[in-house]
Formats: C-alpha cells, sequence, structure tokens
C-alpha cells in the first residue's frame, strides 16, 4: 500500500474503530475476539483498499466482519455445534433491576450461537430489517425470522429468570 | 408476554447492545491490521507459487523422466532398436490447468437462460464458466472469469499475485492468456454483441468508465461530471452502444438514468436522462423491449420494475438478491433467492410480481453459490 493510502487508512481506523469495535463485541461477546475480528477485517479491507469507494468503506468492513464471524460458525458447526439449550443459573449482582437485566441479557447474548447473536446485533444494534439481515448474511429472509425467533425466545427466558 | 412487556424487553436488549461498549480499540489497531494484510497478500503469493511450481513439477518430472527412458535407447547400442518417443509440449507459455465438468444434460437452464458460470472473487477458488461447444463447465484458475457471448474467449482477473498477470483474455482451447498491462477487469461486463468490455472504475466522486477491445486489448477510458450513485457503476444500455448510470444529487438522491454514448470522445455527455429514480445495478434488468427496468427504490434494496418512459414504479420485485434479474419474455422475468435450506434458485414472476409457477433450484455444483449469473441459451 503506498504511504498515502495507509495514512488514509490509518486515519479511517482511527475514525471508525471504536464504531466497529463495539458491533464485534455485541457480535463476539469477548473484547479479545472482537478485537482479532475488527482487525482481520480490516486486513481484508485494506487488500482491497485501492479499489474501494470511500463511502462504502465503513459498510464494506461491517460486512466482511459479519461474513467472518459466521463463517467461524459454519466451521464449528462442521465439526460440533456448541449451543446451551437451557442456561445456568447466574449469581446477580447487587444493583438495579434494570443492570441486572442488562447483565443477564449480556450473559445470555454471549451464549447465542454466532450466527443467532449476528442476526440479533444486525436488527437491534444496527437497525436493519429482515431483508437487509438476510443480504448481509447470504441467508433467506425465512432464516433470519427463524433465529431471530430463536434467540429472543432465549433471552426472553433468561429475562424471566431475572423479573 | 404482553405488548408493553415485549417494548420493555426490547429497550433492554437494544440497551444492552448498546452497551457494548466503553471500550476505545488499541492505538496500534491499524498497523496491526495493515500488519496482517501483508501477510495474507504474502501467502496468497507463496500459494501461487507452490501451485505455480507444482504444475511445473507435474509437466517437468514426466518429461525428465521420458527423457531418462529415452536417453539409453538413443545410445548406439548393437542390440537395442532406436525409437522416438514425443514428449509432452512444454513451452515457457504453458496456460493454466483447465478442469472441465458436466452437470445435467450439458447446461442447467430455466425459461431459455442457463447458468454461465461463477466468479469466485477468491484467489483460493476457481471460477467457473460454460462452454457451449464443449457442452461442459470449466473450472479456471482465477478470481474472475466471463466468457464473451458472441464466443469462446474469456475475461478473466486474478489476485495480482503474479506480476503482470491481473487481467487478460484466456482462450479455452489453447490454455493461453493474453494479459492486459494495465485495465483491471474486476467489473467487466461484455457488450450483448460479445465485442467489446465495459469497464466501471469505481474511484472518485463522478464517474469514470472503460471499453476495452478485446482483439487489440485496447483500453479507451471515458469521464462523466454527474455525481452518480454510491459505487458508480455502469452498464451496457439494452442497445449495446450506450452505456448507462444512475445519476445522483452529491447527497446521493437518484435524479435518474443517465445514457452516454461510448462514441463521442473521452468527456460524453449524457444523451439522455431516463426518468426511473431509481438505482440500477445489473445489465439485465431491461425487459427485451426495453420498457421495463429493475432497479433499487432505496440505496440498500426494495427492487421495483419501474416503467421507464414514465419512470413509474409498477411493482415490488420478490425474492433476495432481486436486482439479479433475467426477462424471459416483455412480461416475464426470473429472479434469484435461495431456499430454506440455503440452495439457490430461480423462480419466473410477471411483471405485477406474481409467480408464473416456473421455478427451478440450482445444481449441486453451484446451489451455495452467491447469485449465479445466467446467460442466453442457445
Amino acid at each position: 500500500m503506498e504511504p498515502s493510502a495507509e495514512a488514509e487508512f490509518t486515519r479511517f481506523v482511527t475514525e471508525r474503530g471504536a464504531s466497529l469495535l463495539r458491533i464485534g463485541y455485541a457480535l463476539t461477546g469477548s473484547r479479545a475476539a472482537a478485537e482479532d475480528l475488527v482487525q482481520t477485517a480490516l486486513a481484508k479491507t485494506a487488500l482491497k483498499w485501492r479499489r474501494l469507494d470511500r463511502r462504502g468503506v465503513d459498510a464494506y468492513v461491517r460486512q466482511v466482519m459479519y461474513h467472518e464471524h459466521v463463517s467461524w460458525w459454519r466451521r464449528l458447526r462442521n465439526r460440533r455445534e456448541t449451543t446451551v439449550p437451557e442456561l445456568p443459573e447466574t449469581a446477580l449482582p447487587d444493583g438495579t433491576d434494570a443492570t441486572a437485566l442488562r447483565l443477564v441479557l449480556t450473559e445470555a447474548l454471549r451464549r447465542l450461537p454466532p450466527r443467532q447473536r449476528a442476526v440479533i446485533v444486525l436488527r437491534y444494534l444496527e437497525d436493519l430489517s429482515e431483508h437487509q439481515v438476510a443480504e448481509r448474511l447470504g441467508c433467506s429472509t425465512g432464516t433470519v425470522a427463524s433465529q431471530a425467533s430463536r434467540a429472543l425466545t432465549k433471552l426472553r427466558t433468561a429475562m424471566e429468570g431475572v423479573a | 408476554m404482553s405488548r408493553d412487556n415485549d417494548r420493555e424487553f426490547e429497550i433492554v436488549l437494544r440497551e444492552t447492545l448498546e452497551g457494548f461498549d466503553g471500550t476505545q480499540p488499541p492505538v496500534e489497531l491499524a498497523s496491526r491490521a495493515l500488519g496482517q494484510s501483508r501477510r495474507i497478500r504474502r501467502a496468497r503469493r507463496l500459494a501461487t507459487g507452490a501451485a505455480l511450481l507444482a504444475a511445473v513439477a507435474a509437466c517437468v518430472v514426466p518429461y525428465k523422466l521420458m527423457q531418462e527412458m529415452k536417453a539409453p535407447q538413443q545410445r548406439p547400442a548393437a542390440t537395442s532398436q532406436a525409437t522416438s518417443l514425443p514428449g509432452p509440449a512444454l513451452s515457457p507459455g504453458t496456460g493454466p490447468q483447465l478442469d472441465r465438468f458436466q452437470i445435467e444434460d450439458g447446461a442447467w437452464e430455466i425459461g431459455g437462460w442457463r447458468a454461465a458460470g461463477w466468479s469466485s472473487d477468491d484467489p483460493a477458488q476457481n471460477s467457473i464458466v460454460y462452454l457451449p461447444a464443449e457442452k461442459s463447465y470449466l473450472r479456471v484458475p482465477y478470481m474472475g472469469a466471463r466468457r464473451s457471448p458472441a464466443g469462446s474467449e474469456i475475461a478473466v482477473y486474478g489476485s495480482g499475485a503474479r506480476p503482470g498477470e491481473l487481467s487478460g483474455f484466456l482462450d479455452p482451447a489453447t490454455s493461453q492468456v493474453r494479459w492486459m498491462s494495465s485495465t483491471a477487469l474486476m467489473d467487466a461486463t461484455w457488450s450483448p454483441d460479445g465485442k467489446r468490455l465495459l469497464v466501471s472504475s469505481l474511484r472518485g466522486p463522478t464517474g469514470t468508465f472503460s471499453i476495452v477491445d478485446p482483439v487489440t486489448l485496447e483500453s479507451r477510458q471515458f469521464k462523466v461530471t454527474v455525481p452518480c450513485a454510491r459505487l458508480c457503476r455502469f452498464f451496457w444500455h439494452p442497445n449495446g452502444r450506450d452505456v448507462v448510470v444512475t445519476a445522483t444529487t452529491p447527497s446521493r438522491e437518484p435524479l435518474g438514468i443517465d445514457v452516454f454514448p461510448t462514441d463521442q470522445g473521452p468527456e460524453p455527455k449524457a444523451k439522455t436522462r431516463l426518468p426511473v429514480k431509481a438505482y440500477v445495478e445489473d445489465g439485465t434488468a431491461w425487459s427485451p423491449d426495453g420498457k421495463y427496468v429493475v432497479a433499487n427504490s432505496e440505496p440498500d434494496g426494495k427492487p421495483m420494475v419501474y416503467e421507464v418512459a414514465t419512470g413509474s414504479p409498477v411493482a415490488a420485485v420478490p425474492g433476495q438478491k432481486a436486482l439479479t434479474t433475467y426477462w424471459i419474455d416483455n412480461a416475464t422475468y426470473l429472479t434469484f433467492s435461495r431456499n430454506d435450506d440455503g440452495h439457490g434458485r430461480y423462480t419466473a414472476h410477471r411483471v405485477d410480481g406474481t409467480p408464473t409457477g416456473l421455478s427451478k433450484v440450482l445444481p449441486a455444483e453451484f446451489a451455495w453459490l452467491s447469485p449465479v449469473p445466467l446467460e442466453k441459451a442457445g
């Protein structure tokens, strides 16, 4: 990459890094995994930097992040899917109900299979429609709907244990 | 759960997701990403080099073995009858290994269209092209490959891992590639007559496109001054002579579809602006009579059929990836979608969006590929 392009890329990462990391964090549930995911997506973006329209770079990085995340899930599924049908009891810290709910929900989100978590993040953090989520993840709207439904059921179940 | 509870749940869920925050990215994130991209590039080059070495070895080793077998026979020996063993044709210009395969009765077809192949856009994966003369598909070791609608020549593009081998034209009969020195054929589309290629340059706030002559490999560049939508992608007008692009305001609101001539110098003026205020994104989006065009009504989706003369939306286009449309006749088009099991299929719809009943799942070889482009059969 030419020095001027590197400077431009670094500026982009400085401006958008925190936002991308938040999505990565919501997707993976772990700061370290989020950094790995964002870094990998940025590395792949850097490879195509010369050809990318600058107005669409942010969307492109997020697209790569979702694909990377779901690809990881597919590889995992081929070996052995590790879903947790019943959430274990979680000890709640003292504090307000809302804080407790968020903590439980955070834990429940972490336990979702990656694809279900991706659907939830796209729907409720990025505010995309089912159709747009399907486009991003390369699956049918029916799959998005069923994945969202399963995920929401798990999250609600986790919350009912607190409320 | 009541509606109030649903609302409360959604609010907490959104707050929770927003709460995955408070973490600033490491300061060295950009440099680490750049380092990783360099490693990926090096690995790709090594993989390409290894594949090349393997291919050379596959050619040279049998040749050497045959030479060794032949050598004793060439020595003068009273008991030996000298016989000449033909060696394999080996030249510095030996082309890539091309692998042919067949499906069904030669090609997958629906409504007069057949699966044309697929561009992997991945240096680690082969692309696929259909060869009508052989009634077989061909795997080619490049990121992209599209055969000319008029013949067998295939426009290919690679990763650029090997110097000078970025874009070119592959002759499947000889496996030879005529490499171009400059223009990248990444987003190239063949003209309907197969005599030229249109290449969009995705840089800059205004559009630039090139027309490539596959015979001379000459590339002519054109620059237009109208701001264009998103990636400034140009497509062939159905007449095969002009090119079109969605013109937008600087804030990317669509103004209409501009039609540019390709025979009036390097900075052509739009000869007309069609009143369709939507984002046209595919050269096959036009009905054969030019009456309708399929375009996105919003920057990221909601495709509609529009009447070209008036710009009026006629009906929504059903299915995902619906901009991948192919018109069977003036009143029926095919759209790509996926089954719940993920397998791709094409389904025919009338202009008003109702299905005609014609629908077909792609064959196993293409089932998981993202929209498989079609070409006119016959």
